[in-house]
């Protein structure tokens, strides 16, 4: 699917699109970041490249759902904790897949880098957002919006989970934080011999992985992080960082410069029709169809019994002098 | 008149909740005869000059006197014996003597018309106790196992403490503690504090899973005024990513800082059987207490009034029920805000028009939860993608309930003209019930009217058997339903509730 065939005469996103078309959920915006959450930012660059237009909503009281960012695209969702992702099921809604069309073998290396980025690179990135030193920035990305009382419950909560699951602990942090920043370093390099001096990736057009690493450089550039070893770490490519940054301003259209006219934002499809456009009461009856009259006389007939049954157990409890002391036996009645 | 004059000593022991009056020493049936012919025709003034307690080791004299402060102010012989017999009940409710005598003795001789006040209690040897039972709630129509342990009287305040587990199969689970100190600092009211984490699953009706964890502190008054704060941590989840757009808009954690404050009279002279009388509930809620303007904030009000007239024949009665409730969010940008979900308005299920005291609830014919503003449910991911007009599934809905929501009722119940069913108490009644919800904010809310609110009323009517036991009220009933909507869960036929009165 080709996406920059037309530039729609729209200017901002999302504001010629019909209410209810596509609609991307992230977390709140951020240091100057449509989102700041490092996760959802790929998401939104994603729908960008490929000038697809979408409203956006933010949802700030989620800082431990896995299933941001989303995409709604009438009643259907596609969560990012879901198969695929986002990219996966706006393919599979076939709205749009920017890794279409590329060869084989390219496919193969957009895959390996990918896998880098979201483990490599995304076990330093998380790193370096939940390391106490940067604790500012960390409740800045997740918690903005939360009342006092929770901000500091999550955050612990979310915090010993991260570190869990990085297998950092306050006596290892030093040999492996080192050891996540290395191989970040060694994802950098690898990611600066692929681009080259190119504009993107593969081919001069974008790609999910554009979308990943652009995410996830501006993510480390933008947000003014306490420590901030990735950034330095970043900056030892100067192409990567001038990727960034050009991309940066086409985007997202920074300091007062428009979104460049490539990715001006064109109307997705609309949505398949919901469900209930079909009479309700036409659907219900192919589902009951298959039971056949014996069936219903049968389940009926087993209904009334269960209620038999009930009512004479019932009679038995009220006519047979049971006598059920109730409250009145709360254990005062030995002498 | 001096009840000195007779040298008299009067005991009034409640054991079995009788009276009995004895004579001390050598008695005459003449003196008692007298004695309670007097007590019978005219008050004898008496006051009390001195409230003795014996017995108390681990209770402390103060909390024994809360529960006798009425007896000072007794002016009357007649008035002292029938405060007495109160004072004693309220002891023993407490829960924390095995046996309570109280004794009225004359006072110093040098004040005449004065008694005095004997009290005798004897702890009980075993402050713990439980509880294990299975409940039925049904509004969820769910069934719960709950276990409580209890252990009173430890810091000699009477007070309860006790931690309280319920589980019910996939649906709740809840664990709680709590404190409850009868008659505080001498109010006429008890202080209740509770810890509780509870999760409750409203996944079949409305796409999502609470867990709530939270502290409340409440002064229950002893007959009709009840105030509470509440602190609760709500997270919101929808597990199965099925929950449709406007119940996804409501998923995360918030955190509701709340008062509430609950006005309850019931004049009615049977909760199972009203037949006379006024019962009247105000429920008012403002949430957002706080400097935090991230708080929940919203106020809610419910009402309901019911009123019970006999008509004098086969014991039959009419009652008529009227209760209504709004909730709506405050604080800056609250046109736009939707109101939190788990506080909205519900009708629908199989509770009893004359259950509980409890807002606009109850309308039968209508399944849990099912009327009102619905919303499609995300539609599974795998059947979309192969046939175009082959998709089998009926589309799913979650009940998103109402901001606004009023429901009334009109019940007719009599005796069956057969001795057996009077000799227990079964009775029949038909009814008419009416309500609908609407909501006032967020994206459901499209411009409404109250012409429109009224028009869009679901009304049933029907007619049962009611069977009240000791510990519920039983009714089987057949439902007709006269409006409804295409978009409601409907339930006719035969319906059968269980109800437990207040």
């Amino acid at each position: 699917m080709s996406m920059m065939e037309m530039a729609s005469p729209s200017d901002a996103t999302g504001s010629t699109s019909v209410p209810g078309d596509l609609v991307l959920v992230t977390r709140p915006p951020a240091f100057g970041l449509p989102t700041a959450c490092p996760a959802c930012l790929p998401a939104f660059l994603y729908l960008r490249m490929a000038a697809v237009s979408f409203q956006e909503q933010v949802t700030a009281v989620e800082p431990d759902s896995e299933d941001l960012p989303s995409v709604e695209y009438g009643e259907n969702v596609g969560f990012a904790s879901e198969n695929g992702g986002v990219v996966e099921f706006l393919r599979r809604e076939k709205i749009v897949d920017l890794d279409a069309g590329l060869s084989d073998s390219e496919k193969a290396e957009l895959e390996t880098c990918k896998a880098m980025m979201e483990s490599w690179v995304a076990d330093a990135s998380a790193y370096e957002l939940w390391m106490r030193d940067n604790d500012r920035q960390c409740k800045a990305v997740y918690f903005a919006q939360l009342p006092w009382g929770l901000v500091q419950a999550l955050d612990w909560k979310q915090r010993v989970a991260v570190m869990q699951r990085l297998g950092v602990t306050p006596e290892n942090a030093a040999v492996r934080s080192e050891e996540l920043y290395r191989k970040a370093g060694n994802a950098y390099s690898a990611l600066s011999v692929l681009l080259g001096d190119q504009k993107f990736f593969f081919n001069n057009r974008p790609t999910s992985l554009d979308a990943l690493v652009l995410g996830h450089l501006l993510f480390h550039m933008k947000v003014p992080f306490e420590i901030s070893t990735l950034k330095g770490e970043i900056s030892k490519h100067q192409n990567l960082v001038n990727y960034a940054e050009s991309w940066s301003k086409q985007l997202l259209g920074e300091d007062g410069a428009p979104i460049d006219a490539a990715f001006q934002p064109k109307v997705p499809p609309p949505p398949p029709p919901p469900a209930r456009a079909a009479p309700a009461k036409e659907k219900e009856k192919p589902a009951k169809k298959p039971r056949s009259e014996k069936d219903i006389l049968f389940k009926k007939r087993a209904k009334y019994f269960v209620i038999a049954q009930f009512v004479a157990v019932l009679m038995y409890v009220v006519f047979a002098g049971f006598e059920v002391e109730g409250d009145d036996e709360v254990g005062d009645d030995d002498e | 008149m001096d009840p000195r004059e007779e040298d008299e000593e009067v005991e009034v022991e409640m054991e079995e909740d009788e009276e009995e009056v004895e004579r001390g020493e050598e008695s005459s049936v003449n003196l008692i005869k007298s004695m309670t012919q007097k007590l019978a025709t005219e008050p004898v003034t008496v006051r009390v000059h001195d409230i003795v307690i014996k017995g108390n080791t681990k209770t402390k004299e103060s909390v024994i006197e809360a529960q006798l402060r009425e007896l000072r102010e007794v002016t009357t012989m007649q008035e002292l014996l029938q405060e007495s017999v109160r004072a004693n009940a309220r002891l023993r409710a407490l829960g924390i003597f095995d046996k309570c005598v109280i004794t009225l003795d004359a006072g110093p001789e040098e004040l005449s018309g004065t008694a005095n006040v004997i009290v005798e209690v004897e702890e009980v040897k075993r402050p713990f106790s439980g509880d294990l039972g299975v409940f039925s709630k049904p509004e969820t129509k769910a069934w719960t196992l709950e276990g409580t342990v209890k252990y009173k009287n430890l810091g000699g305040h009477a007070e309860t403490l006790d931690a309280t587990g319920c589980y019910g199969l996939d649906t709740t689970s809840e664990l709680s503690a709590g404190v409850i100190y009868p008659r505080f600092k001498g109010l006429p009211a008890s202080l209740s504090t509770r810890v509780t984490l509870l999760t409750q699953d409203w996944q079949r009706y409305s796409s999502y899973r609470e867990r709530l964890s939270g502290f409340s502190v409440g002064l229950v008054g002893d007959n009709q005024h009840d105030i509470s704060y509440n602190l609760t941590w709500r997270d919101l989840k929808d597990p199965s990513r099925c929950a449709s757009k406007s119940v996804r808009r409501q998923l995360g954690h918030s955190l509701l800082s709340a008062v509430k404050y609950t006005y309850k009279r019931d004049d009615r002279d049977s909760a199972f059987r009203p037949r006379r009388g006024v019962a009247f509930i105000s429920t008012t809620q403002i949430a957002g207490l706080g400097p935090d303007s991230r708080l929940l904030r919203f106020a809610r009000q419910e009402v309901e009034v019911r009123l019970a007239i006999p008509l004098g024949f086969a014991n039959a009665a009419l009652n008529l029920g009227v209760a209504g409730g709004v909730i709506l969010p405050w604080g800056p940008g609250y046109k736009t805000k939707p109101t939190p979900i788990s506080d909205r308005f519900y009708m629908g299920g199989h509770s009893s028009l004359l259950g509980e005291l409890k807002g606009p609830s109850a309308l039968l014919g209508f399944r849990t939860r099912g009327v009102g503003p619905s919303e499609l449910r995300r539609p599974p991911v795998g059947p979309t993608e192969k046939g175009d007009g082959e998709v089998v599934a009926v589309p799913k809905k979650d009940t998103l309930g109402g901001d606004l929501a009023v429901s009334g009722f009109a019940d007719f119940s009599f005796d069956l003209p057969m001795r057996f069913f009077k000799e227990y108490g079964i009775h029949a009644h038909t009814f008419v019930c009416a309500g609908n919800l609407l909501p006032l904010t967020g994206e459901g809310a499209s411009a409404w009217s109250l012409r429109n609110f009224f028009s869009g009323f679901r009304v049933s009517s029907g007619a049962g058997i009611v069977i009240p036991t000791k510990l519920f009220r039983l009714e089987v009933n057949y439902c007709y339903l006269l409006r409804y909507q295409d978009s409601d869960r409907v339930k006719r036929g035969v319906q059968i509730s269980l109800n437990s009165p207040q």
